[in-house]
């Protein structure tokens, strides 16, 4: 068993070198989509949320809707503390000697040149993480006694709350209110001699946190939280104070959304509150829901699945489209008319397996006679005849533009897939269990694997 | 004379209406096994809700190894409402006839000694996991596994209440000694268990009996001197029942333990117990070895009736 | 000084009755089913939409009753589609089904009317101005109570005096018995959206007279307010849903008055905040406690 887990770390570890090698790589070589760039570096932030927010509502069971209030806290930390002096007066303009007055990646850098930018960047991290920590511990004492749908709206509230006080004016002088802030140390300013880190700066340190929320959730404090999900009646009676553990999770998800929110900030290279409304963290919330409740590796996966389709992947469906002529026009609709017909074939035969045919004539429970009626089954058919005869109508017809194509599409057929995720599988693709990258390396090597199914047989 | 373990005092438990416990007294030593036995309903679990803090009682004091632990009595609306036992400040001996002034006075010392709360309206109302950490462990009737841990983390959860190293500690795994010592003590529950070869299956997927074994296992993992529990023989056959006695015989001599229990198979108490309190309606009809109890007419009457072969 | 807050109060009242249809709707769905309809402000919004693009086609007798009817139909169609297939499932999974269908909505309707605020059409005779105490306001802001306080007293005595009303109450109480007891919940909880979705329609038309801009994203705020006059009130209780909706209402309007507009929204979630930490019940609810 530990020769197991000892391998299994160092696969991990060398997988990651090669990661983030990879990442130095795309940032420096020339014709790399500048999308696939963007997709990586939000993607990774994302997961870095995303993961947070499972620690505390997949791990601990605790349904909280507060994650935007969090990233705001930090964002808005990280950059007030990181603008550099000269140019506070012209940032806070609508707020006459606004600003704090020293920035911590200046004097650093002034001190320690490069170094000290990352060193002050790194302080101003952990500050972030620390203040939107802070407001957790203060929101948890009221709220985290509460049940879980009152725990959501609850934390909702509060993080609404945050984002209105952040903008009161008079709190402008450190805030900027309503306006942007910028100018603040952002990925782009990291390079290392000639080679851009824009992209493995992100990585690093998502990938730095992330791994400190694996090795809690390993951790004797981790299966503490996985047993209050389960069940917190017995974990108390098992000797573990709810109120504490749950404020812990709260916390430390809470310290690791704000760090978060400061990368955001870096990599938008621009805070301002309105950005940090309720639907991030429902974006967030989407996400961790798709890459499994309980997974880490879920929902890391899922956010680079979600930011690369609602970048860059589903774009085209934004785009009005019109076929070159007929021949393309008719491979469409060759193409269309087989998925329909695959669609309504499966559901069909998912219904008629269970023995229910569209009509069927059954004994009612009070004797006599009655027709039951398969509504799903017929509405398949129904639906499925109106797309094929349209399908049809589009090839006579003259009309080469394909139709509902336009701005806005791309979101629909997102959040139509997110539905259908949400309750088709909602166990998201992993589930609650993690992806093992040793037994991964081994069966992509291979069928020799630890569990004993080598050539000699079986040992059991 | 062994030391005192439990002792409850006037406890009543009062749900709205409904009077759960009514003015329940009595007293486990060390090294015993008690039983409380009754028909269903009779409030035997709502008694051990009492003493491991799940409620707070409407009235009355619950004392472990001499030390209050639980106290409360009836305030706001409640003291309009309370339908149980006069809610006296609980003490014993001051209960007792005491003639003269001076002998009252003299037990009143008495009872401030051995209780620093008496006669005070203080109240003492902790977590169920406050008094786990103080040796007092617990199953339930309902059995309430982790679903999604193996029977081994089950009772490797139940440890953490013993650890002392802080939280970031244990994220960055300095304390390996600490967490090696838990682990070895886990796998030597799952050995005295007899649960070794299912360690890694999931904890809820087990056959039922052998579900309560795990229960037993992980409330034995947060190193308790006294361990309450509730209905472990329910849903197991006779076979199973009479391990179950041999079982709870040996872990109180290996553990040391002192063992209060909640059952209905009446061989199981019969056997097993040094004595036994009878509840019914949430009132105790009467207590004592199992002679006395198979043979007091009350508790045939409300229980245990007569059986056919006389 | 009567003269000065009469506007506020007007105002608050108006809105808040507004707020109180909308709350109605979250109210009864959590009774039942103990879900938070995320969606439902969305379905409010949908209504203004409707009435936008009604109202330029056809008279206003047909409208009116249409986009009620296309709104009741598409609440039913909600519930059929993205909480009946749940029913058996943890309550995390419905409520993050709330939300996704919220988002869908919204996405949707950004696609359907591109983005683009419209302009909701004047209602006659609601919208006219009358005068009230020397105070002019248009004709809304006194119906809204009214026909606020006629549809909950209806509403209170359908559920009080019908069979269906006492179904509805059934389930509320006790989901699973009520099934064994032959009350066809299907019915009960699709009548139970059918009611939401009406109100909210009526009520969108009440609020989009006064504040005319129909955006995709309108209904978001109104919606969580009405969530927290629901749970101020005691979630489950319609009496107090309607007097949580008033409250939150007029103390929004004050605060409005006084210059803070920031955080007249942020108040409604200091309220909820205090009434979770104070009786999580709400007013008017009632607890429970679980058994071990």
């Amino acid at each position: 068993m530990k020769k197991h887990n000892s391998r299994q770390k160092m696969v991990t570890v060398v997988l990651l070198a090669a990661l983030l090698a990879l990442m130095l790589l795309l940032d420096n070589l020339p014709g790399v989509p500048s999308m696939l760039l963007t997709v990586l570096r939000k993607g990774a932030i994302y997961a870095l949320v995303a993961v947070s927010m499972n620690l505390l509502n997949g791990f601990t069971g605790l349904f909280s809707l507060g994650q935007a209030g969090f990233m705001l806290l930090g964002a808005y930390t990280y950059a007030v503390l990181t603008i550099p002096v000269g140019s506070q007066a012209s940032i806070y303009q609508q707020y006459k000697g606004g600003g704090v007055g020293f920035s911590i990646t200046e004097s650093l850098t002034g001190a320690m040149g490069g170094f000290g930018t990352l060193l002050g960047v790194v302080i101003c991290l952990i500050l972030a993480g620390i203040v939107a920590g802070l407001f957790a511990y203060l929101i948890g004492l009221p709220v985290l006694r509460l049940k879980s749908d009152y725990l959501a709206i609850a934390t909702l509230g509060f993080a609404e709350i945050l984002r209105a006080l952040i903008q009161y004016t008079k709190l402008g002088p450190i805030t900027n209110g309503s306006n942007l802030l910028y100018g603040f140390t952002s990925f782009s300013d990291f390079h290392l001699g000639a080679l851009k880190l824009s992209t493995v700066m992100p990585f690093l340190f998502s990938g730095l946190c992330i791994a400190v929320v694996v090795l809690l959730i390993n951790s004797t404090y981790g299966r503490a939280f996985k047993a209050i999900r389960d069940d917190e009646v017995a974990a108390e009676a098992m000797g573990i104070n709810l109120a504490r553990h749950k404020r812990m999770s709260f916390v430390i998800s809470s310290f690791f959304a704000g760090i978060s929110g400061a990368l955001l900030a870096m990599y938008q290279a621009s805070v301002q509150a309105v950005t940090f409304k309720a639907a991030m963290t429902y974006e967030i919330l989407l996400i961790v829901v798709i890459g499994g409740i309980g997974s880490i590796t879920g929902s890391v996966v899922a956010s680079f699945l979600f930011v690369g389709c609602s970048e860059w992947w589903l774009r085209f469906l934004d785009n009005e489209t019109t076929l070159k002529n007929f021949n393309a026009k008719l491979i469409f609709a060759i193409v269309f008319g087989l998925i329909v017909l695959g669609l309504a074939v499966v559901i069909l035969r998912r219904d008629c397996k269970k023995g229910l045919p569209p009509l069927r004539r059954i004994t009612a429970p009070g004797g006599g006679k009655r027709v039951r009626v398969n509504w799903s089954a017929i509405a398949s058919i129904v639906l499925a005849v109106a797309l094929l005869g349209w399908d049809v109508w589009f090839v006579i017809s003259p009309n080469l533009k394909l139709p509902l194509l336009r701005s806005g599409f791309r979101m629909v057929v997102f959040s139509v897939v997110i539905m259908i995720m949400v309750l088709f599988f909602r166990r998201g693709l992993f589930g609650d269990s993690e992806l093992d990258p040793a037994a991964l390396w081994d069966s992509l090597r291979g069928r020799r694997t630890q569990s004993g199914r080598s050539a000699g047989g079986d040992r059991r | 004379m062994s030391k005192n373990v439990l002792k409850v005092e006037h406890a009543t438990m009062q749900f709205g209406g409904v009077v759960a416990v009514d003015n329940m007294n009595l007293e486990v030593n060390e090294g015993e096994i008690v039983s409380l036995i009754g028909p269903n309903g009779a409030g035997k679990t709502t008694a051990f809700n009492v003493i491991t803090g799940v409620y707070a009682p409407s009235n009355g004091r619950v004392a472990f190894n001499g030390e209050t632990i639980v106290r409360n009595h009836p305030t706001g609306k409640m003291k309009k409402l309370y339908k149980g036992s006069d809610p006296e400040l609980y003490t014993g001996a001051y209960r007792a006839e005491a003639d003269t002034p001076e002998a009252r006075a003299a037990l009143e010392q008495a009872e401030k000694e051995r209780d620093p709360y008496a006669f005070s309206d203080h109240v003492i109302a902790p977590t169920p996991d406050k008094i786990t950490k103080l040796g007092m462990a617990r199953t339930f009737q309902n059995i309430r596994l982790w679903k999604s841990q193996t029977v081994f983390e089950n009772i490797l959860i139940a440890k953490h209440c013993r650890v002392t190293a802080g939280l970031v500690a244990a994220t960055f795994r300095a304390n390996r000694a600490e967490e090696q010592r838990h682990r070895e003590e886990c796998e030597e529950l799952l050995r005295v268990m007899d649960l070794e070869k299912v360690r890694n299956e999931p904890a809820t997927s087990l056959p039922y009996g052998m579900q309560r074994r795990v229960e037993i296992a992980r409330a034995l993992a947060t190193e308790p001197s006294l361990l309450l529990l509730d209905e472990p023989a329910a849903g197991m056959n006779p076979q199973e029942t009479d391990e179950l006695t041999s079982f709870i015989g040996r872990i109180r001599d290996d553990f040391k333990l002192t063992v209060f229990l909640i059952e209905h198979h009446m061989d199981l108490v019969m056997d097993i117990s040094d004595r036994i309190y009878v509840l019914d309606f949430g009132k105790l009809i009467a207590d004592g070895t199992p002679a006395e109890i198979q043979n007091n007419q009350r508790v045939i009457d409300a229980y245990l009736g007569v059986s056919n072969d006389a | 000084m009567a003269a000065k807050i009469l506007p506020y109060l007007l105002g608050g009242i108006s809105v808040g009755g507004q707020y109180a249809l909308i709350a109605i709707g979250y109210t009864m769905v959590y009774g039942i089913l103990r879900l938070i309809n995320f969606a439902h402000g969305d379905i409010f919004t949908v209504a203004g939409f409707l009435m936008v693009y009604a109202a330029a086609t056809m008279p206003l007798y047909v409208s009116v009753p249409l986009v009620i009817v296309l709104t009741i139909l598409l609440g039913v169609l909600v519930e059929k589609v993205a909480y009946r297939p749940l029913r058996t499932a943890p309550r995390m999974s419905v409520m993050i089904s709330a939300i996704g269908m919220s988002y869908l909505l919204q996405n949707l309707m950004w696609y359907v009317t591109g983005g683009l605020a419209k302009q909701y059409p004047t209602l006659p005779w609601v919208s006219d101005k009358v005068t009230v105490a020397g105070y002019s306001t248009s004709r809304v802001t006194l119906i809204t109570p009214i026909l606020t306080v006629v549809l909950v007293v209806a509403l209170v005595a359908l559920i009080k005096k019908t069979k269906v009303g006492m179904a509805m109450r059934a389930a509320s109480r006790d989901f699973e018995t009520a099934q064994l007891m032959g009350i066809k919940l299907n019915s009960v909880i699709s009548f139970t959206f059918v009611v939401g979705s009406g109100l909210a329609a009526v009520g969108s038309m009440l609020y989009f007279s006064n504040y005319a801009t129909v955006t995709p994203t309108v209904g978001a705020m109104p919606g969580l307010k009405a969530f927290v006059a629901a749970v101020f009130g005691g979630i489950g209780s319609i009496p107090g849903a309607v007097i949580g909706g008033f409250i939150i209402g007029i103390c929004e309007s004050f605060i409005k008055g006084t210059g803070l507009t920031t955080f007249s929204d942020a108040f409604t979630f200091a309220l909820l905040i205090v009434i979770l930490a104070v009786k999580p019940t709400g007013l008017f609810g009632e607890n429970l406690t679980e058994k071990v």
